[in-house]
């Protein structure tokens, strides 16, 4: 080894320990890469690479998933223990690790430190959480610890940055003067077990490909099975595997190998704690226990559970419901501003009813994203998952599930890669299949869109019981569609084709912590970023595709027969509207009456969003329109030319209104003509049970690769066919104004449930898909999923619509 | 002085373990958790549905079933 | 003309967006990216 003054060091170092010390805080700090953290087990699956800086020297960082042990049985544990032995492709070995121990749990923590210093890499231990350690009565001799173990120890706290520059420099130090390998006093048998099987593996050593560690050759011999025993199988056969089980029946002496292991490293480490640690028994109960008192009692808990769901789906709407407003107002007023600066034309269209229309249409949803993810965040910081899976574990079990297969499935309200990816914690391979095969049913964030969309457009916004908008509790049902079509999926899967027998549930339950307004912030900000991101990018790219499909081939043809009837029109009224220009003469009469019935048309609308129900809105219009005859009565009184103006009035609105009937028209004759309509018509039986027109239909078949693509394409859809000066609508009025052939309305509260179920079913995410290949290593499960999930979308939409619209809806 | 299985053990009340059985992976985990021979065990509280309990063992929380809690061998003192 | 070569342009560009999207959706399920295709995850 050199002294550690060549200019430019580069080092590989590997972050181990259990589960949710704060490896993935450390990690972050040291690097300043941005990794999940999060309190609860199993966050991190697979290994993250960074780097960090120390003077002259850069220091990659891998921060591996944390285990309990190197036994490796679960894939999340593999990568942990592949890595170390710099075994994974495209990851460098480790030439040093950071053993991150969490000091309110020392003892156990400690089991898989002494698993890691028996490999012997120069290593450092980080000492987390003396914080909580120290509320709980508990101190810890740092010093002594460090001798014991024989290596350094550095106190740090991640989140709060403290300790970071000590263990960098102890770091740098310990790659270049190493402490000595941990040796724990086995039985006789079990260490002559080991040596046999060490040199057994040496002579193998050729034929592997590798040079076998001591400390692999113990896993061996005590794990019996996994990846390493099938390679030695492999390449020694029938003869290696006979010695073997030879060796393992005389080292385990009548005993079972892993009591062996668990007394031997378990017995040293209850006895170096009784110098390194004391604990000061402290009266009454944690903070942790009384929270948990509460969170997991029979009742209190339940109740708790429901109020928070209640609140998460009742503020989606109630908080950010301006906001959304706002955003939608702002894109209305940016597509009337680019509308009014560019000539009318192709380029026109595709920015107006393309780019602003379909983008526009999807980031006035960014509220409501922030507003569950804001929920989620708090709720993982808590450690409130874990939770979740104890509560539900005996429920899962009855569809053969695991509770730890709850966390993932929670986590894919958020989204399912994330939520596929979180499965490599569950060690039985149907389990995990099967959880794997759910995670798209429960409502991710893509879906949140679609829901608030037509929610907002035709549940009407009342309050049930006084309190709970309705429109709240619809969003609440719309996520339970998902968990229901799950449930009795799950029971074929397990009790069918992915037969297994029960697997432990054995899960840490992790203390309680105060929600970090930085980590939620981050959290929050990275979500936002991303669905801003999404919204920039794919979603743009497809709003360009859809429009072209949809406006093109715009024969001159149509465009013709159009301006012949509008020439047509004009000429009828010409002679009167000569006469009358209200824009130009302001303060004319005929402004006077402009002004009048504009007052008038918005009474109206504001009724509309006021009125409580169909009678009291009828009222409202018919008084309004009273008032409004009234004054123009008044007004003609006034004067001679009164009379007149009102006539040349009346024929400019009839003119208007001719003029932006022929206007609708042929832009829905456009957008039947286009590629994207004639599609759209073959497609169309197959939607029109659903409720659906082909528009819809065409926008529903675009979104499969990315679900909240709908909303996009919708507006501009829409927008297309529709008329081209008429003032900006929302995306929720164009949704509600939308009109079928026979000018009945296109979207009822049937059709719009029909949708939502549709969405909420389908499996609309190409991204979904590949991961889904990716982690099962085979395209059956991705298409077997595909074929379902749509399948079973279109069966629930058929059965919602034809239902809803029998009662009326 | 009695002995038995720590599925049976109340709400409330702590034991030491004597032996811990099963099937080798699900004995192995066990092991690693901490709950082996000569360690202290308290069950803390159970599940709504009665199924898991959660145990303090070695200082922290672990949830388990009752059904992997019946390979956990323990005597209880008075 | 120039504004329909602009909009082919724009077009063009989309396409090769969404195939390249498409592309890196299928590096994922053939295991040789890590995690992506949806930038919802990190
Ligand atoms: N009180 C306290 N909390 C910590 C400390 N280090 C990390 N945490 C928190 O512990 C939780 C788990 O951290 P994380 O980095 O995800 O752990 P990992 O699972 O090992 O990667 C997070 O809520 C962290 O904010 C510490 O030293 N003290
Ligand atoms: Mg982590």
């Amino acid at each position: 080894m050199t002294e550690g003054h060549a200019r430019h060091d580069r080092h590989v170092i590997a972050l181990m320990g259990n589960p949710n010390t704060g490896k993935s805080s450390l990690f972050s700090a040291l690097t300043g890469t941005r990794q999940k953290v999060a309190n609860f087990p199993g966050v991190t699956v697979e290994a993250k690479i960074g780097t960090a800086r120390f003077e002259n020297s850069e220091i990659t960082v891998i921060d591996l998933p944390g285990t309990y042990s190197m036994a490796a049985r679960s894939p999340d544990e593999r990568v942990a223990t592949d890595a170390l032995l710099g075994r994974i492709e495209g990851t460098p070995k480790p030439d040093g690790v950071i053993i991150v121990l969490d000091a309110s749990s020392l003892d156990r923590n400690l089991y898989i430190g002494t698993q890691i210093l028996e490999f012997g890499l120069p290593a450092v231990v980080a000492l987390t959480m003396v914080d909580v350690a120290e509320s709980r009565g508990i101190t810890v001799d740092v010093a002594k610890l460090s001798e014991t173990l024989g290596v350094p120890v550095v106190v740090i706290n991640a989140p709060k940055g403290r300790g970071l520059d000590d263990l960098k420099s102890t770091l740098h130090r310990t790659l270049h003067h190493p402490g000595k390998v941990l040796e724990l006093d086995y039985p006789d048998d079990f260490l002559r077990g080991v040596n046999t099987l060490y040199n057994e593996l040496c002579d193998l050593g050729v034929k592997l490909g590798f040079k076998p560690t001591r400390p692999e050759a113990l896993r061996l011999l005590v794990d019996g099975a996994g990846p390493f025993f099938d390679e030695c199988e492999e390449v020694g056969g029938e003869e290696f595997i006979s010695k073997f089980f030879e060796i393992r029946e005389k080292a385990a002496g009548g005993r079972s190998l892993s009591m062996h292991e668990a007394q031997t490293r378990y017995g040293a480490i209850g006895k170096w704690m009784q110098e390194v640690k004391q604990t000061e028994t402290r009266e009454g109960r944690t903070r942790t226990d009384i929270v948990d008192g509460i969170l997991t009692h029979k009742f209190w808990g339940s109740l708790v559970f429901i109020v928070v769901m209640g609140l998460i789906f009742q503020s989606i709407y109630s908080w950010s419901g301006p906001l959304m407003d706002a955003i939608d107002g702002s894109f209305g007023a940016l597509g009337e501003w680019v509308g009014g600066m560019m000539s009318d034309g192709a380029l026109k269209s595709l920015v107006v009813d393309g780019v602003i229309a379909g983008v526009g249409g999807v980031l006035i949803f960014l509220p409501q994203i922030l507003v569950l993810f804001l929920f989620i965040a708090i709720l993982e910081d808590l450690g409130y998952m874990a939770r979740a899976a104890f509560l539900m574990d005996r429920l899962m079990s009855r569809f053969g599930l695991n509770g730890r297969s709850f966390i993932p499935m929670l986590s894919g309200f958020a989204c399912a890669i994330p939520a596929i990816m979180g499965t490599r914690v569950i060690e039985d391979r149907n389990t995990r299949l099967t959880t794997i095969f759910l995670a798209p049913f429960m409502s991710c964030s893509a879906r949140l869109p679609v829901y608030v969309l037509f929610i907002a457009a035709f549940v009407p916004q009342m309050k049930v019981l006084g309190f709970i908008e309705l429109q709240g509790l619809v969003l609440f049902a719309m996520y339970w569609v998902g968990v229901f079509a799950a449930i009795p999926t799950a029971l074929v899967l397990k009790k069918g084709i992915l037969k297994s027998k029960a697997t432990p549930f054995l899960l840490e339950l992790p203390s309680y912590k105060t929600p970090r307004l930085k980590a939620v912030g981050r959290t929050l900000w990275d979500r936002g970023g991303s669905f801003i991101k999404r919204a920039g990018t794919i979603i743009l790219a497809v709003s360009v595709l859809v429009w072209a499909a949809g406006y093109f081939p715009h024969s001159q043809e149509v465009d013709d027969k159009y301006d012949a009837q509008l020439a047509e029109v004009e000429s009828a009224y010409a002679d009167s509207i000569l006469e009358f220009n209200p824009e130009e003469d302001a303060d004319s009469l005929l402004a006077q009456y402009k002004a009048i019935d504009d007052a008038h048309e918005e009474r109206v609308a504001e009724a509309e969003e006021a009125a409580e129900d169909d009678d009291a809105l009828e009222q409202a219009i018919s008084e309004s329109k009273a008032e409004r005859n009234a004054e123009m009565a008044k007004l003609a009184a006034k004067s001679a030319d009164a009379e007149q103006a009102l006539s040349h009035y009346a024929d400019w609105k009839a003119l208007e209104e001719r003029r932006g009937e022929i206007e609708n028209l042929r832009g829905g004759e456009h957008l039947e003509d286009s590629f994207l309509g004639r599609a759209g018509h073959v497609i169309e039986p197959a939607v029109e049970p659903l409720g659906w027109d082909w528009r819809i239909g065409m926008a529903a078949i675009a979104s499969f690769p990315a679900r909240e693509v709908i909303v996009a394409t919708l507006g501009t859809i829409f927008n297309l066919g529709g008329d081209e000066d008429e003032e900006s609508e929302t995306l929720r009025e164009v949704v509600k104004n939308a009109e079928r052939k026979d000018g009945s309305k296109l979207f009822t509260l049937a059709t719009a449930l029909s949708i939502m179920v549709f969405f909420a079913l389908c499996a609309q995410c190409a991204a979904t898909l590949a991961v889904m290949r990716r982690e099962t290593n085979s395209w059956k499960w991705p298409i077997a999923s595909f074929l379902y999930m749509t399948v079973l979308a279109y069966i629930g939409a058929l059965v919602t619509y034809q239902v809803a619209h029998a009662l009326g809806g | 002085m009695s002995t038995g299985t720590l599925d049976k053990l109340p709400i409330g009340k702590s034991a030491r373990i004597l032996d811990v059985g099963g099937e080798a992976a699900l004995q192995q985990r066990l092991l690693e958790m901490g709950l082996l021979p000569g360690v202290d065990v308290t069950v803390v509280r159970q599940a709504p549905l009665g199924d898991p309990i959660e145990v303090k063992v070695m200082g922290y929380s672990l949830s388990l079933r009752r059904s992997e809690a019946a390979n956990v061998q323990i005597e209880t003192t008075a | 003309m120039l504004e329909y070569i602009t909009i082919a342009a724009i077009i063009l560009a989309a396409a090769g967006f969404t195939g390249w999207r498409a592309w890196q959706t299928l590096r994922v399920a053939s295991g040789s990216k890590a995690c992506g295709g949806c930038e919802k995850c990190d």
